[in-house]
């Protein structure tokens, strides 16, 4: 018999709670005198013996019921063992990542693990259940009932072992049987044992399940891999050369001559066409630069590919992107004008826009490095609106910033919400000028955050930046103090709002007044930051916190931080689907949902309206804001095997005994039976008996 | 035995004893059944025939019979001489035997003790029969007759009864039946014997004591006096009883013996009750926590009636 709450038993120490109360019950008495003590006597004496065999009974049973609360409570249970056919249960884990496309003696590999755990299964018996699921870096269980999977057209996975042992660990202690047994079929890829996506932690599979490893791999004899591809950066200013590096590794026993590689750029209709050869020695690399000369604006979609006839196709194709740019148009409407003597209102804004840079990547083929060369991201203008009424619908900025909220007039702010609607970004400056009409007209138009209520002077002393939102790459940069405190910034003014739902605050002033916000609007977004952009509420334009923080609000706007608009990813990672595609190419892939819960979706999915999905073949994939680049994963290229003894060392997993005697006998199942429905019966009955002798009986 | 007679003096009442207790008994009067042999003329039939006032019957003339009881009008039909023959009306000897045992002293479910209440009811009944100038003799009983007054009907000896019994008591245990034997030796002439106690002794003992007195022509009349808790132990509780005339302790829970016990106390009164009546004893059983002059009330009227 086990116990399901052995903790309970612990209870068992209240048995010492009637003995406590039949013995204060002994002690606390009165003392009378009584005359006619003789009868007494003799009634006592008549029925000495008889109560003192109910106390101590009434003892056992309060005894007996305490023990009983306690057991009950520990659940416990007995194994209730029967000859039965059907419990026994086979879990066949067909391996189907990249390599597995490789040719086998009779067909592809991933064929011939089919065929050989069909063969292992139909020595199981006919009341075998059996499971059949794929694995690469994730486990697909098939529906029950499949009695032989059809294979997959193509692959594209990388091997996860520790993934697929998982799995069949979770399902056999969710569904425990008596004769249970894995039959993993694989070709025992080495670089398989280590796994990227779960922790390190213990496999701890049960010992006294086997796992059955049918090999159906082959060594690769001839392999030529691409192994990476890129263009050192993601973004290209306009007018520098793209430069395509493609790192190719022979993993083969023998070397490649003479391997023609061909590299594509495609953007949109625009096509850009290299073809190279390469001669790469056996179990080394060599890296082809493909030089694509300047490239026009936009995003480029590379492709490059070895010609070549050897075991593993799938690694002969690797795919980059790079998005060219020529500096992002920034319009800053001014309220002043001109001609105003000293500084205007955008002189700090417009220099911090302009003297924003980032590093230009050395050229590829230059070996020794050089002095980086910078580019400006932004292309500033300047419109004051004392002099001009700047129109945005014909030629609409990439950002439009406003140093001055209270410096628009209510035809401006119309505009400024149609180049929003219409996927604008507007970058707001509350400044000290708002009058209520004004406030009125930015919320009635949905551009401010909220509602605006009042200007807000500091007394003593100045609002600073107290905190920042756990979220939103805007001000990644600030959360280590040590690379920039935004708490040293300090502020005179501010204006006080009440914000809508759809507004997120990334920063707050002192109690907490919102200093930072972002909310949509239409297919754009505004960013609004509650005090001035010159130097009359604060110093800050003379911070060196002032420049990074004004290049970050823009470039956040314009979709440059994080992780940028080209995303890299591998074949398996997760994935958050906002929207759907903007459009599919012939490059493109389809997406596929989510099809284990082995690996969770990333964070951002708590929060985010999508659904949770894999990028399950490479390709390119076209977001609302980025485009995703999926490669296979490089480590699936490398064709080095292991041996099933040190697979079975590496998981500490239990090999099978004998083959087939065990699946033909009738197997005894044991089957936890709980007690408890048999102990609240007991403890009724015992309640009752207690009850009758306690009324009976002197304690 | 110690013998104490009377002094007569005038007694402060004792505590026990409530001024306005007998004052509810001044109407009643207590009259004996049977015949009783006093020396005084009074309410109680004597045993002795003579010229009185009650007529009993006719006999023949004899020498030295009265001429004047001559009954002429008889003699004037029959020829024959007649004397008319009365019954004569004495007073009465009541001997108050009372318990003073240590058993007694049990004090638990009433407002006074056992013996506390015979010594209001004796007192009630020796105030009654000093008003009706009948002798009264009073009796302490424990394990024999520790303390008597021979019968008197003088003034002041219902002072001398109180004073008998408020003296402290001597702690003996009960010997009912050497008692009532010893009281049957004392008391020489037919009266009423009461007897007051709880009876806490062998029943036949007390059967034997209780014949004793009957032989010697008594009317006896007990009065069975039990504390309420004795008649019916307490609802609840665990309780050690200690024995009044012992050493003995019991430690028990009174819901377990409560009815072994009122059977085993019924059983006992009901024996009591076949001695009694098989001599024809009027036995009265009461418990302290009822009053005792009314108890004393109810009895003489259902008496007379």
């Amino acid at each position: 018999m086990g116990l399901i709450q052995t903790g309970f038993l612990l209870a068992m120490a209240t048995l010492a709670v009637p003995v406590v109360v039949h013995l204060l019950c002994r002690w606390q008495v009165r003392r009378l005198e009584l005359g006619t003590m003789q009868f007494l006597q003799e009634v006592i004496h008549d029925s000495a013996h008889r109560r003192r065999i109910r106390r101590w009974l009434l003892l056992a049973t309060r005894m007996l019921l305490v023990g009983m609360l306690a057991l009950l409570f520990a659940r416990p249970y007995i194994f209730d063992t029967a000859q039965r056919d059907g419990d026994r249960v086979r879990l066949v884990l067909i391996d189907r990542s990249a390599s597995m496309m490789m040719q086998g003696q009779s067909g592809r590999l991933i064929d011939e693990a089919i065929a050989a755990g069909a063969e292992a299964t139909d020595r199981a018996g006919a009341n075998t259940q059996v499971r059949w699921a794929w694995f690469d870096r994730h486990v697909e269980a098939l529906p029950l009932g499949v009695s032989r999977p059809k294979p997959p057209r193509t692959t594209s996975g990388d091997t996860d072992y520790f993934a697929a042992l998982s799995w069949a660990r979770d399902r056999l202690a969710a569904e425990p049987v008596a004769d249970a047994e894995v039959i993993l079929v694989t070709d025992l890829q080495q670089t398989g044992l280590s796994s990227e996506q779960v922790d390190k932690r213990d496999l701890a599979f049960p010992a006294d399940v086997p796992v059955r490893v049918v090999d159906v791999g082959r060594t690769a004899a001839n392999n030529l891999a691409l192994i990476n591809v890129t263009t050192g950066a993601s973004q290209l200013p306009l007018g520098k050369k793209v430069v395509v590096v493609a790192t190719l590794f022979n993993f083969g026993a023998l070397p490649a001559e003479e391997v023609p590689i061909t590299a594509a750029a495609i953007s949109g209709d625009r096509a850009v066409r290299l073809k190279k050869t390469a001669s790469v020695t056996n179990e080394q690399a060599d890296e082809i630069a493909f030089d694509f000369g300047t490239l026009s604006a936009g995003t480029w979609q590379i492709t490059v590919d070895i010609d070549y006839n050897d075991d593993l196709a799938s690694d002969n194709r690797r795919l980059t992107a790079v998005n060219v740019t020529k500096p992002y148009e920034v319009l800053v409407l001014d309220p002043g004008s001109r001609d105003t003597r000293g500084m205007s209102t955008s002189y700090f804004l417009v220099a911090a826009l302009d003297q924003g840079a980032v590093l230009e990547p050395t050229d590829a083929n230059d070996k020794q490095p050089t002095e980086p060369n910078r580019f400006n991201r932004f292309k500033t203008e300047v419109k004051f609106l004392e002099d001009e009424t700047p129109v945005l619908v014909s030629n609409p900025p990439a950002l439009l910033v406003v140093c001055d909220a209270g410096s628009l007039s209510i035809g401006m702010l119309d505009q400024v919400r149609q180049y929003v609607s219409q996927g604008g970004r507007l970058l707001v400056f509350a400044g000290q000028q708002i009058n209520e009409t004004v406030a009125e007209q930015w919320s009635d138009l949905q551009l401010a955050p909220g509602k605006l209520t009042q200007l807000e002077r500091a007394a003593a002393m100045p609002f600073r930046i107290v905190s920042i939102a756990s979220r939103g790459a805007m001000l990644d940069p600030f959360r280590d103090p040590q690379h920039g405190d935004l708490g040293r910034l300090a502020f005179n003014s501010l204006f006080k709002i009440d914000v809508r739902e759809s507004t997120h605050i990334l920063a707050w002033f002192d109690e907490q007044r919102p200093a930072l916000t972002v909310h949509p609007l239409g297919s754009g977004r505004v960013a609004w930051f509650l005090s001035s952009a010159d130097n009359s509420a604060s110093n800050w334009t003379t911070s060196p916190l002032y420049l990074p923080l004004i290049q970050q609000m823009a470039a956040d706007l314009l979709g440059l931080t994080g992780e940028g608009p080209i995303r890299f990813r591998t074949v398996g990672d997760a994935e958050i689907k906002f929207a759907q595609p903007t459009a599919v190419g012939p490059n493109q892939i389809a997406i596929s949902p989510i099809r284990n819960t082995l690996i969770q979706p990333p964070q951002d999915a708590v929060t985010a309206a999508g659904e949770a999905f894999y990028l399950d073949q490479p390709g390119f994939l076209e977001l609302p804001d980025a485009l995703l680049v999926v490669n296979t994963s490089a480590k699936e290229s490398d064709p080095q095997r292991v041996d099933i003894e040190q697979f079975n060392e590496h998981f500490s997993l239990t090999a099978p005994t004998a083959d087939g005697q065990a699946d033909e006998m009738s197997v005894a199942t044991r089957h936890r039976h709980e007690l408890w429905p048999w102990l609240a019966a007991m403890l009724v009955v015992l309640l009752v008996v207690e009850f009758s002798l306690a009324n009976r009986t002197p304690a | 035995m110690m013998t104490t007679r009377g002094r007569g003096d005038a007694a402060r009442p004792p505590d026990w004893l409530k001024p306005d207790e007998l004052e509810k008994l001044s109407s009643l009067e207590l009259r004996a059944r049977a015949v009783v042999e006093g020396f005084l003329h009074g309410l109680h039939r004597s045993p002795f025939v003579g010229y009185s006032v009650e007529f009993s019957s006719h006999r023949r003339y004899g020498p030295g019979d009265d001429l004047r009881h001559v009954n002429w009008k008889l003699f004037a039909r029959n020829r024959k001489l007649y004397v008319k023959e009365f019954d004569a009306e004495t007073n009465l000897n009541l001997y108050l035997l009372v318990d003073s045992s240590r058993s007694m002293q049990c004090k638990l479910g009433g407002a006074l003790t056992k013996f506390e209440y015979a010594a209001v009811l004796a007192a009630a009944l020796a105030s009654l029969a000093m008003k009706q100038r009948d002798a009264v003799a009073l009796g302490l009983m424990t394990d024999g007759i520790s303390a008597y007054l021979d019968p008197s009907s003088k003034p002041g000896r219902w002072e001398d009864c109180l004073r008998l019994l408020s003296q402290p008591m001597e702690s003996k245990i009960t010997a009912l039946s050497k008692a009532m034997e010893q009281a049957a030796v004392l008391a020489k002439h037919r009266g009423i014997v009461i007897v007051l106690s709880d009876l806490v002794d062998k029943t036949d003992g007390i059967a034997r004591g209780l014949q004793q007195l009957k032989h010697r022509g008594h009317e006896v009349v007990v009065f069975h006096i039990l504390d309420p808790w004795e008649r019916s132990l307490p609802r609840e509780g665990r309780i050690r009883f200690a024995d009044l005339e012992g050493p003995a302790e019991i430690t028990t829970d009174v819901e377990s013996i409560r009815t072994a016990y009122g059977k085993r106390i019924d059983t006992w009164c009901s024996d009591l009750n076949d001695i009694c009546l098989h001599q024809s004893i009027d036995r009265l059983e009461m418990t302290t926590d009822r009053p005792p002059t009314q108890v004393l009330v109810d009895y003489l009227v259902r008496r007379t009636s």
